[in-house]
């Protein structure tokens, strides 16, 4: 007679979106890990269809209340391709400006409130302030200027309103912009005092051997546009995503799961991914701390939180610099006329690669959208994970392996609203 | 230094630095977004920072700072110097009480944190903090005041969001071309006729929300007139209850002791609440 038992976290916590963690165990051993993502389908691909194209940077900033301009920029690349618009360097420069301070916000939050108590022993970031007050306050301080940054530049912090097809609405005034020098600068020294603190963590011994993908850029640390690259050789064009990826369903989550189309095998994408590829890009204080507290090869997941710590840190460096030299562009956008085309672009969002396709008809409507999130990426990489963390685990107990693979969920910041995505419905006759 | 005061004083000292930090003695947040009935908190710190805005010789307007929030945790970042935080916001009831009742759309009532209604009072969610976790965060970091007002605007689960037809939702087809219609309020008040714009607007509130903070951070004049038409979206009960609801914060706000430089006045001495039409 065998046993078999289930291991169930019915709602994974800090998190964004709703999901759960299921673990089947036969005899004792592994038998199935499922990463069960039971938010309803979103629908923006098809909803998107007839829609004027200039309305979708605004539709698909709404997948995500904590990365929407990683959904304009994907959107507005991608249309732009379609129409073949090619950007001034001043709107590019301020494009990244506006990505830094998403980047800041996105993962000062996850850094401190959502992660940082996995590793001091809390169960959530309300109990880890009472004995670490000015981490937590650093924390909200920091993500307080990244906000501050997609209000000045995108007229508020959720759901920002400036990016248009082709470049911004309107611009801030070089006054509104210069004031927040000062502060950023103070910014820069709390995110690299919160990178010493990550780093100083306690981590678990679980270097993997992963295929990490992000955008790589010659010039600069990818964030809007870069080539394809891969720890395993992968080099391509992002008009080659869909050759080198693809999608799938599985029956227990919303979200459809990605793979290597010519392997077949999981991938990991997000911070880690970025620095193990990008690492020589980072700006000389990132730089130098992820030498110092990131040395190569950094393969275990559990340190993306330092990961993310060093790019919050490149981020404010390269915001200062940016800053610095703001000055409104005048036009703020490049002019455009519908025509008919296809388009795709890839940007690196707080969680990872971010590949938008578009078909635009001729009276500039949306005639065909795919958007790949990086949640949906990560998510076979993560259940991969478990499989491999589960027999270490599970020694302490199905309760507290439970609370581990929580754990190692969250290392991955899965943005479970952003990936829920399409759900097969079966008809049945009887 | 006490314990409580070491972590206060390290705290601010993060969180002070952001800039806009009230410095005035009363802080008056109103919560919630521009959608539906959840628009009342919003309504109710504009009707009163417009009342104010019209009576310059009041000495408790230098003591008053009014803010609009759309997520919890922005009230840590502007709590420095205040003594004394009121928050208006929509709550949401949980379930029927043990009799078969719900309190009434528009029915409202004040809390003394830390007691708080039992509802939805602007709830945690996956992307940031409720209003009770915030509080308890704000306390544990030693940056709120000592008094804490929460008013409670009792709403319908089904008016958090505007109905359909009336909605945010983008499914709605047709609509007019959101970056046309936001274009127009960035490029200036001129040019932008909010009562044209409502009505074709219908199906992207989201959008105007959009506008409205845009054009407050460019300096279009009429995001004002464009708030004012938003809060027509309440709900008939909403309404009919604003007036006496604004009557009540000032008169709450106006007659606390701790007010800098004023006396208990009688409510007939408060300026009259400018609400929209």
């Amino acid at each position: 007679m065998t046993d078999r038992r289930v291991i169930e976290v019915p709602a994974l916590t800090r998190v964004e979106g709703e999901g759960g963690l299921k673990v089947v165990l036969h005899d004792g051993q592994v038998d199935d890990v499922q990463l069960n993502i039971y938010e309803p389908p979103r629908l923006f691909e098809a909803l998107l269809r007839g829609r004027p194209l200039d309305d979708v940077p605004d539709i698909t900033a709404r997948i995500c209340g904590i990365c929407p301009v990683a959904y304009q920029m994907s959107s507005v690349h991608a249309l732009e391709a379609a129409l073949g618009l090619r950007m001034t360097p001043e709107l590019r420069s301020l494009r990244r400006l506006l990505y830094c301070g998403e980047w800041i916000e996105s993962h000062a939050l996850h850094i401190h409130l959502l992660h940082a108590p996995d590793f001091l022993g809390y169960e959530s970031g309300l109990a880890m302030a009472a004995d670490h007050p000015e981490a937590v306050a650093r924390g909200l301080a920091l993500r307080k200027l990244g906000n501050r940054l997609l209000e000045a530049l995108g007229g508020r912090a959720v759901h920002p309103v400036s990016v248009a097809v082709g470049g911004f609405y309107g611009l801030p005034r070089a006054d509104v912009v210069q004031a927040l020098v000062a502060d950023f600068a103070q910014g820069l020294e709390l995110a690299c005092d919160a990178a010493r603190w990550v780093a100083s963590f306690s981590f678990p011994d679980f270097d993997r051997s992963y295929e990490m993908v992000a955008l790589v850029h010659p010039d600069e640390y990818a964030m809007n546009e870069g080539e394809l690259r891969s720890t395993a050789g992968l080099a391509c064009p992002v008009t080659e995503f869909e050759q080198r990826f693809e999608e799938y369903q599985v029956p227990h989550s919303t979200a459809l799961q990605a793979r290597r189309r010519e392997t077949g095998t999981c991938y990991l994408v997000g911070p880690l991914a970025r620095v193990a590829l990008s690492r020589e890009r980072l700006a000389p204080r990132a730089r130098a701390l992820a030498d110092e507290l990131l040395p190569e090869p950094a393969t275990n997941v559990f340190r993306g939180i330092v990961a993310r710590a060093v790019e919050v840190v490149h981020a404010f460096e390269e915001a200062l610099e940016l800053l610095r030299h703001y000055r409104p562009v005048w036009p703020p956008r490049v002019p455009w006329q519908p025509r008919e085309g296809t388009g795709c672009a890839a940007t690196e969002a707080p969680r990872g690669t971010l590949y938008h396709r578009y078909r635009v008809s001729a009276d500039g409507t949306v005639a065909e959208a795919r958007i790949v999130p990086p949640t949906s990426q990560n998510q076979a990489q993560i259940e991969d994970d478990l499989r491999a963390w589960l027999p270490r685990v599970l020694p302490a107990g199905e309760q507290r392996a439970a609370l581990d693979c929580e754990r190692l969920v969250r290392s991955y910041d899965p943005c479970i609203s952003c990936a829920a995505h399409f759900l097969r419905v079966t008809w049945e006759s009887v | 230094m006490p314990a409580h005061q070491h972590r206060a004083a390290s705290s601010q000292q993060s969180l002070g630095s952001a800039k806009g930090a009230a410095s005035a003695a009363t802080l008056l947040v109103g919560l919630g977004s521009p959608h539906a009935d959840d628009a009342v908190g919003w309504c109710v710190a504009g009707a009163v920072a417009a009342a104010l805005e019209r009576h310059t010789n009041l000495p408790q307007r230098r003591a008053l700072t009014v803010r609009q929030a759309r997520v919890p945790l922005e009230l840590l970042h502007w709590c420095g110097g205040a003594s004394r935080l009121v928050i208006v916001d929509a709550c949401v009831p949980l379930a029927t009480d043990a009799t078969g009742s719900q309190p009434l759309p528009g029915t409202y009532q004040a809390w003394r944190w830390p007691a708080l209604p039992a509802c939805r009072l602007r709830p945690a969610t996956s992307h940031d903090l409720g209003l009770a976790e915030t509080l308890a965060l704000g306390s544990t970091l030693g940056v709120l005041p000592e008094e804490i007002t929460v008013w409670g605007v009792w709403i319908a689960p089904e008016r958090v969001l505007p109905p359909p037809g009336g909605g945010n939702t983008v499914t709605q087809a047709p609509s007019p071309n959101m970056a046309r219609v936001t274009e127009a309020a960035l490029s200036g008040g001129a040019r932008f006729d909010p009562a044209a714009a409502t009505r074709s607007w219908a199906s992207v509130t989201a959008t105007i929300d959009g506008m409205a903070c845009a054009a407050t951070a460019t300096g279009c004049a009429d995001a004002d007139r464009l708030r004012a038409k938003l809060a027509c979206q309440l709900s008939p009960p909403l309404r009919a209850a604003l007036s006496a609801l604004v009557a009540d914060v000032m008169r709450d706000l106006f007659e606390q002791a701790a007010w800098v430089g004023h006396s208990p006045g009688a409510p007939a001495d408060l300026p009259s609440p400018d609400l929209p039409s």
